[in-house]
């Protein structure tokens, strides 16, 4: 499987490994632990160091038939762990005591000394013909020794014996330094960490160190669930290495309006990303939704992905405005995915939705996707500096799989300038539509206006646009919005047409509007048809 | 005075037990392997053994059915306790399974009814 997907199998080297079956840790482990290797699991308690051990076993056993003894040195009994475990899926109580076997290696330890261990640990492996051995609290080890030195040839040994014996094992112990004896002998360190950023508990997954083979570096995000262990990779570090653009035929998208796809050349081009800026209100939603629904007639797949509206209310919005939402959800030509607006993991939700547009890719007809919005990212983030790479990393992704997305971004309902809460966002997509509101005596109004778009000619005037029973209506030109930022209001007839209101407003009289300013890295936005 | 062999590789467990069957006024010998049990059941012939089933060297399992081919250990009877129930297809060798967790008054009773006493040894 290509580096470019997110449950990867990974390249071994030509080296047998040990497959986890942790979903995503042999993508990050290019394959999974090496056979007869030895590594180091380090983490605070409470970071999932036994589940981890204990899926490894189970994952062990059902995928590839292993043998697994399980050493503890003075932690949990194993009656208590059995009785935890047994609540995870994983975990199957006829795998032991013959293929699961659990001994506590504690007494001899503490009686006999690192060589009364080595000796129990060689004999039990042999005995049980063991694949996979861990050691759940090499700290306890540790208290014995009589020097670093003594520990340092403990482990060594250790590892020499589970090597000739073919042998993978895993030392488990509470959170130690990287430069620890232990970590410097091992053939790989991987550490679960499990601590508190601002409100939220975070638990993630690092390997520090991985001989004789590639993986993917940096914290991960974990999540323990009744699966036992998910690790999420990071996104923009799984698709670091892109490959070639998919599809060169490309086509116009548009959103089924007339006038704001003339706006737009006859539509976005297909595989391309466009961004829909507004203050809550604006219409963002009801025009995503136009443009899935356009794709939808056209015979395309629509999918919806977003965290506020549940699917019956989206559906209703849209009914309400002549939007036939319904139809398309009910043929399964559109998709309403909705991720409810609770703690979330942002590269569980990137998962969430490639997997989903993944099962999709047997379909040959082209692909519309709906976000939104960003704000949904924003909010599942940890750590804010990353929006930026994983925006480009997941509308890359999302351009090579050919599929054209809206995503929408929210401003501030009252706030005098165009200020990108996501100024990214505007240089990760090739077009941006910017809704805003207009106050002109007692009266709100709508305005769009197009404000970037690449590789394709665009008009930059700014068109009113109203929301009724009857869909969503752009203005044929940009008079009406010219005359309400002149503060001459006039109305439009349903066809387009301005007429008087009879009540021409003193030249004074200004509209209140946002100025056009955008704030946002790279070149301000200037008007003009970009290049074909 | 009744003796009883307390079989167990997890020290905590194998102490507490052992402890418990001492207050109850049996006489206690501890092993932590199923080697180490053989070798005092060739010494020694306890009223009771009380062992668990996932042990290093020899299991309990292992350790009854060499008790099994012995004649002088044939009749020693013996509690075996375990997180996981014995499959079935096992041939039952011990007198009374103990499911672990188990309580104080659940070893009591298994070991006094085992070993023939009621109430204190």
């Amino acid at each position: 499987m290509s580096e470019s997907r997110n449950e990867g199998e990974g390249g071994g080297g030509g080296e047998a490994r040990v497959q986890t079956g942790i979903r995503r840790l042999d993508f990050i482990l290019k394959g999974g632990f090496k056979a007869g290797g030895a590594y180091a699991v380090m983490g605070p308690p409470g970071s999932g160091k036994t589940i981890f051990a204990n899926q490894l076993c189970c994952n062990h056993i059902e995928m590839q038939g292993g043998r697994c003894v399980y050493m503890t040195l003075l932690v949990e009994s194993h009656a208590k762990m059995v009785a935890h475990l047994s609540s995870l899926r994983f975990f199957k109580q006829e795998y032991l005591p013959d293929r699961l076997y659990y001994i506590s290696g504690y007494q001899e330890v503490r009686e006999e000394g690192f060589t009364g261990l080595l000796e129990l640990i060689r004999r039990t492996l042999r005995e049980r013909k063991a694949t996979l051995f861990v050691i759940d609290g090499m700290e306890s080890a540790e208290q014995f020794s009589s020097s670093p030195q003594a520990y340092r040839e403990f482990v060594h040994a250790l590892q020499t014996a589970a090597n000739l014996l073919g042998c993978t094992t895993l030392l488990l112990s509470n959170l130690r330094s990287r430069s620890h004896v232990e970590n410097a002998l091992v053939d790989g360190v991987i550490e679960l960490s499990d601590q508190l950023i601002g409100p939220r508990a975070v638990r993630e997954l690092t390997v520090h160190k991985f001989r004789g083979s590639d993986y993917l570096r940096g914290r991960h995000e974990v999540e323990i669930t009744n699966d036992g262990l998910i690790i999420h990779p990071r996104t923009e570090i799984q698709f670091s290495k892109p490959p070639e653009q998919a599809r060169e035929q490309r086509i116009r998208m548009g959103f089924g309006l007339k006038r704001l796809d003339e706006m737009v050349g006859g539509g976005v081009p297909s595989g391309s990303t466009v961004a829909l800026v507004g203050a809550p209100g604006t219409g963002k939603t009801l025009l995503g939704l136009s443009f899935l629904v356009e794709g939808a007639r056209q015979g395309q797949r629509g999918t919806y992905f977003g965290f506020y509206e549940p699917p019956p209310r989206l559906i209703e919005k849209a009914e309400d405005v002549g939007i036939p939402l319904e139809r398309y959800v009910k043929n399964g030509r559109i998709t309403l995915e909705w991720q409810p607006p609770l703690e979330h993991f942002m590269d569980s939700l990137a998962e969430q939705l490639l997997e989903k547009l993944r099962l999709d890719e047997k379909h040959t007809e082209r692909r519309r996707l709906f976000i939104d919005g960003a704000e949904g990212f924003r909010a599942a983030a940890v750590y804010a500096d990353r929006i930026p790479r994983f925006l480009s990393a997941l509308t890359n992704q999302l351009r090579m799989q050919d599929v054209t997305t809206v995503i929408t971004d929210e401003l501030d309902l009252f706030h005098p300038e165009l200020d990108l809460p996501t100024p990214e966002l505007a240089n990760v997509v090739e077009t941006v539509v910017v809704l805003r509101y207009l106050e002109l005596r007692s009266q709100m109004f709508r305005l769009l206006s197009v404000m970037k778009m690449r590789e394709s000619a665009y008009d930059t005037s700014l068109r009113e646009f109203r929301i009724t029973s009857n869909g969503i209506d752009v203005a044929e030109s940009f008079e009406s919005a010219e005359v309400l930022l002149s503060g001459h209001a006039r109305v439009r007839d349903g066809d387009g047409k301005g007429r008087g209101t009879g009540d021409k407003p003193p030249r004074t009289r200004k509209a209140t509007t946002r100025r056009t300013a955008v704030k946002r890295a790279g070149r301000s936005g200037k008007g003009g048809g970009g290049k074909r | 005075m009744k003796n009883i062999l307390v079989v167990e590789d997890e020290f905590d467990v194998q102490q507490v037990v052992a402890d418990v069957l001492r207050d109850e006024g049996y006489e206690v010998a501890v092993c932590g392997n199923g080697r180490e049990a053989l070798e005092y059941l060739r010494k020694h012939r306890p009223d009771v053994v009380v062992m668990d089933v996932m042990m290093p060297i020899l299991s309990g399992p292992q350790v009854l059915e060499q008790m099994a081919k012995s004649p002088e250990l044939k009749g020693v009877p013996v509690i075996l306790m375990s997180e996981i129930s014995p499959p079935e297809s096992e041939p039952r060798r011990w007198r009374s399974f103990l499911r672990k967790p188990f309580r104080l008054e659940q070893l009591l009773d298994a070991v006094s009814r085992v070993s023939g006493v009621m109430g204190r040894a």
